[in-house]
């Protein structure tokens, strides 16, 4: 619970704080990059969050990580003449999309295991 | 090392789960086993401590990326619904398309500009011509119009006016003492040769084509007959004229020797009507 209300103050934080900051529109393409790294990194915690490998150091390392190896991706392109940030896009959608699938798959094993752990009580009973 | 202290927590937690369950096991079993209970909840709240401080730690940092990522996406939203609505949701790509695109109607549109441009100039150069053409010509036509009697003129010269005669001298018959025809013509040449630039008779303008000739007891002028008395009107120089007419052994002195009351005004603002007859020629035909 406690845990919850610290990330939920920690958000409501940020959301506010954000709301208030303009980015100037060159740079909405490297935000948007790391965005998606953002987000990959959170389904990637989720899945090995059901997989109970979840690491917070990994975590925190990857989350940023990958936002600024994103966000230099763009710059490198920008000066290559060469969209290079898509390689990251692709990356970071494709393993989104892995991790979510991993995620789905733990959660439905749990909901069959505990449902052939309620017939086996019931068989007990 | 935090990893693996990270991976210790988390079998740790598992292992409670497992003492936790056992103890619920245990619970259900008869109550003789009381002290082994309590010993088994002290460690669970020891390790519950324990626990707690790793997972606030672990929540404050998930909380920190969490701020991280929210702040960054509110920032964008902000960003990206701030902009104009034309740039929004266009990648650069696609705007510099876009620019490319208005730059070549850009181009398009300011040659079609330069054109119009030459042919306003054009139009401008030929009106300026034009209008300079048609001046002259106004100025030449209204010249010639003057000239041939087809304006109304005003300007300085003299009035004469021609009575016949009341009384006829002894010496001479009725005849000698009216106006002739040939009376007004001698004085009409006598103007032109004073310098009249336009003379009429009577409201008839004198032209190239007036005929000044007796048909009975009136004079024909421009198919118009007229009578005594005379008003001739003249335009010129004043005092020539009058000089030329009023000069010894002149025309008027020798009409008023047969009798004809003759009167010479000088009038500094004399108008004299347009000729308004028919001026079209028939027969003759103008060489090119």
């Amino acid at each position: 619970m406690i845990g919850t209300l610290i990330v939920i103050v920690f958000v409501i934080i940020g959301y506010v704080l954000g709301s208030d900051i303009v980015v100037p529109y060159a740079f909405t393409e490297y935000i948007a990059v790391a965005i998606l790294a953002f987000l990959d990194s959170l389904f990637g915690a989720a899945a090995a969050n059901s997989q109970k490998k979840f690491s917070i150091v990994i975590f925190i390392t990857g989350f940023f990580g990958n936002a600024i190896i994103a966000i230099f991706l763009v710059y490198l392109g920008q000066k290559l003449n060469m969209d290079i940030y898509l390689a990251a896009v692709i990356v970071f959608s494709s393993r989104l999309f892995n991790n979510f699938s991993i995620v789905r798959r733990s959660i439905i094993e749990d909901i069959e295991n505990k449902r052939k752990e309620k017939k086996k009580t019931k068989i007990v009973k | 090392m935090a990893k693996k202290s990270e991976k210790t927590s988390t079998e740790k937690s598992t292992k409670t789960t497992k003492v936790t369950k056992k103890i619920d096991v245990t619970s259900i079993e008869p109550i003789d086993k009381d002290a082994k209970k309590e010993e088994v909840v002290q460690t669970k709240s020891q390790e519950k401590v324990r626990i707690d401080a790793k997972k606030i730690r672990t929540y404050i940092l998930l909380g920190i990326a969490a701020f991280a990522f929210t702040l960054i996406i509110s920032a964008q939203l902000n960003t990206v619904s701030n902009t104009d609505i034309i740039a929004e949701g266009m990648r650069e790509a696609e705007l510099l398309s876009e620019l490319a695109k208005y730059k070549e109607q850009l181009e398009n549109l300011q040659e079609d500009y330069e054109d119009s441009k030459e042919i306003v100039e054009e139009y401008k150069s030929n009106a300026s011509t034009n209008d300079a053409l048609i001046a002259s010509m106004t100025a030449e036509l209204n010249a010639a119009s003057a000239l041939a009697g087809l304006v109304n003129l005003k300007g300085e010269g003299v009035v004469i006016t021609l009575y016949d005669s009341t009384t006829t001298a002894s010496d001479l018959s009725i005849e000698a003492g009216l106006v002739h025809d040939t009376d007004l013509v001698a004085m009409v040449t006598e103007l032109k040769a004073a310098g009249a630039e336009a003379i009429s008779i009577n409201g008839q303008r004198i032209i190239a084509t007036t005929p000044i000739r007796c048909v009975g007891p009136t004079i024909q002028i421009n198919s118009v007959k007229v009578a005594a008395p005379y008003y001739i009107k003249a335009i010129g120089n004043a005092q020539y004229l009058e000089s030329a007419l009023n000069i010894r052994g002149g025309i008027v002195s020798s009409l008023r020797s047969y009798g004809i009351t003759i009167e010479v005004t000088r009038q500094s603002d004399i108008e004299i009507e347009k000729y308004d007859g028919s001026y079209k020629l028939r027969v003759a035909q103008v060489v090119k």
